[in-house]
C-alpha cells in the first residue's frame, strides 16, 4: 500500500476545485490530473500528502476546442485524446508529434495529460518545450483572484517550479493555430526506451517573404526550463550541415551559466553538449516533414 | 473534504460486477490484488515505469499502480486472470508457443497491451507491436520472443 492515504475530493466544476484548493494547506495538497506523477508521490515517504483533489470529474478539463486562430486544450486532455482528434486542425501538429513519442507506452499516453506535464515542470520532459515553441498561453484560476492568463515564457520558473500560486490551478491551455505552410520538427535524445529525455528540441520551419526558410528552434530537457535558442536561415534543406551545427552550438554555449539540468541520468555538461545535436536533428526533421 | 474515509467502489472486473469498500486514492493494483483477489496485475516499480501492473480499463491499457482506484468506479476492468475462458486466449497461446516469457513477472503487462492492440486494430504492423509494448520492461527475454509471439498473430 502507499505511504499516504490522503483525504479525497472529486469536484465537478472549476469553481469547486479552486475553492477546495484554497481551503486546504497547499504544501500537502495535490491535484490529481492524469496521476502519472502524483500517484507515484503517494509512495514517497519524504513528502507529506494529506489531501488529494481529483480533477477527472470536471468535464471542461477534457475538451479540445478551436475558436478562430486558437486551439484550447482542457488542462486534463490526455496524449491519447490529442492523438485521437479527427480534425487535425484542432490538434496542434507539434503536440501530436510529441504525444506519439511520450515515454511509457500506450498506458502513459492514456493517462498522462498535457496540463499535468506542464504543471509538474520536470526539466527532463517533452511538453514544456512543445508549449514554449508553440507560444501557448496558460489559463489559471484561483478562488480568490479569478482568472489569470500567463504567457508560456513566464510560466516555468525553474525545475519543478511554475508561476502557479499555491491556491491556483491550470484550467486551459490556449495554443495559436499554425500559419499556413508552417511545419514542425521534433527530436529527442534519451538513454533508453524507458528513460526520461536527456535533450529535446522543436523546430518550426516557416518560409520568409524573401523565399528563405526560417527555422525557429526551442530546446528543453537539457535545460532547467525550456529555452528559445534562435532562428536559423536556410535557402533549402541542403544548407543544413556542419555550419548549422556550429552556429547552434554557439547559441547554446551563449546561454547563461546554470541553464542546464543535472539529474541521475546525466550531468549538465553532457546535456549542454547534446542540446545542439537535438536542435540540429529537429531542423532536419522539419525539412523531412516539409518534403512529406 | 473529509478524512481519508473508505468509499464504495463498483466496477466490472473480468465480466463480473463487484462492489468494494476502498480508500479512493489507493492504487488500483492494490485494490485488485488485496481486496478483489486477482493476482494477474503484478506490483513492480509503483512508479508507472515497468508496466507489470497493467490492466485494461474500458479496453485501454493503464498502469494500475498509478491509477487511483476511484477512477475505476463504474468502469470495466480486465486483468490477465480474466483472459482465458475454456482455453487460453490467442495472445496467451502465442506466448506459450513462442516461449515469450521466462520469469513471467512482466508477462501480464505485455499480454494485456497486445490484447488491446489486436482488439483495436484490424491491421497490425511490427511498428504497432513495438509501440504497444514500449511501456513494459522485461529483463529476461530481450523482447525478441515477445515480438515473435505478437508477429505470429498477424493475419491469423
Amino acid at each position: 500500500m502507499t505511504a499516504w492515504t490522503p483525504a479525497f475530493a472529486s469536484p465537478v466544476s472549476v469553481a469547486e476545485a479552486a475553492s477546495l484548493l484554497a481551503a486546504f494547506p497547499s504544501a500537502t495538497t495535490r491535484l490529481l490530473g492524469g496521476g502519472t506523477h502524483v500517484m507515484s508521490q503517494l509512495n514517497d515517504t519524504t513528502r507529506t500528502v494529506t489531501h488529494l483533489i481529483d480533477l477527472s470529474g470536471i468535464r471542461e478539463f477534457r475538451t479540445i476546442d478551436q475558436c478562430d486562430q486558437t486551439v484550447t486544450l482542457g488542462a486534463a486532455v490526455t496524449y491519447t485524446s490529442l492523438l485521437s482528434v479527427k480534425n487535425s486542425q484542432c490538434a496542434p501538429p507539434l503536440l501530436r508529434k510529441i504525444a506519439g513519442w511520450i515515454t511509457g507506452g500506450p498506458q502513459i499516453r492514456n493517462q498522462g495529460t498535457i496540463g499535468g506535464s506542464a504543471c509538474y515542470a520536470n526539466p527532463a520532459s517533452d511538453i514544456p518545450t512543445g508549449l514554449l515553441a508553440l507560444e501557448a498561453r496558460m489559463v489559471c484560476v484561483s478562488a480568490e483572484r479569478g482568472v489569470r492568463i500567463v504567457d508560456i515564457d513566464k510560466f516555468f520558473k525553474g525545475a519543478f517550479l511554475t508561476t502557479l500560486a499555491d491556491d491556483e490551478l491550470l484550467t486551459k491551455i490556449d495554443v495559436p493555430v499554425d500559419r499556413p505552410g508552417d511545419v514542425w520538427g521534433y527530436a529527442k535524445l534519451k538513454t533508453a526506451e524507458s528513460s526520461w529525455p536527456v535533450a529535446v528540441a522543436a523546430a518550426r520551419l516557416r518560409k520568409a517573404a524573401s523565399g528563405a526558410w526560417l527555422a525557429h528552434v526551442t530546446i528543453g530537457a537539457s535545460t532547467v526550463v525550456p529555452t528559445h535558442v534562435g532562428t536559423f536561415e536556410f535557402s533549402n534543406d541542403n544548407d543544413v550541415g556542419r555550419e548549422t551545427l556550429a552556429h547552434i552550438q554557439e547559441c547554446v554555449n551563449s546561454l547563461p551559466a546554470g541553464s542546464f539540468w543535472t539529474d541521475e541520468l546525466v550531468s549538465d555538461s553532457y546535456r549542454k553538449r547534446v542540446a545542439s545535436s537535438a536542435a540540429f536533428k529537429a531542423i532536419l526533421d522539419a525539412f523531412t516533414e516539409r518534403g512529406n | 473534504m473529509s478524512s481519508a474515509d473508505r468509499k464504495h467502489l463498483s466496477l466490472t472486473l473480468n465480466g463480473k460486477t463487484i462492489t468494494l469498500l476502498s480508500q479512493p486514492s489507493a492504487p488500483l493494483v492494490d485494490v485488485l490484488r488485496d481486496e478483489a483477489g486477482v493476482k494477474g496485475p503484478r506490483i513492480g516499480c509503483r512508479n508507472g515505469d515497468c508496466g507489470a501492473c497493467t490492466v485494461l480499463i474500458d479496453d485501454e491499457p493503464y498502469k494500475s499502480c498509478i491509477v487511483a482506484c476511484a477512477r475505476a468506479d463504474g468502469r470495466e476492468v480486465e486483468t490477465l486472470d480474466g483472459l482465458a475462458k475454456d482455453t487460453l486466449s490467442a495472445v496467451q497461446e502465442a506466448f506459450w508457443s513462442h516461449n515469450a516469457f521466462q520469469c513471467g513477472y512482466c508477462m501480464s503487462g505485455h499480454i494485456l497491451c497486445l490484447v488491446a492492440l489486436f482488439r483495436q486494430q484490424d491491421k497490425v504492423t511490427r511498428q504497432d507491436i513495438d509501440d504497444a509494448i514500449a511501456g513494459n520492461l522485461c529483463r529476461c527475454t530481450g523482447y525478441q520472443n515477445i515480438v515473435n509471439a505478437a508477429l505470429s498473430l498477424i493475419d491469423r
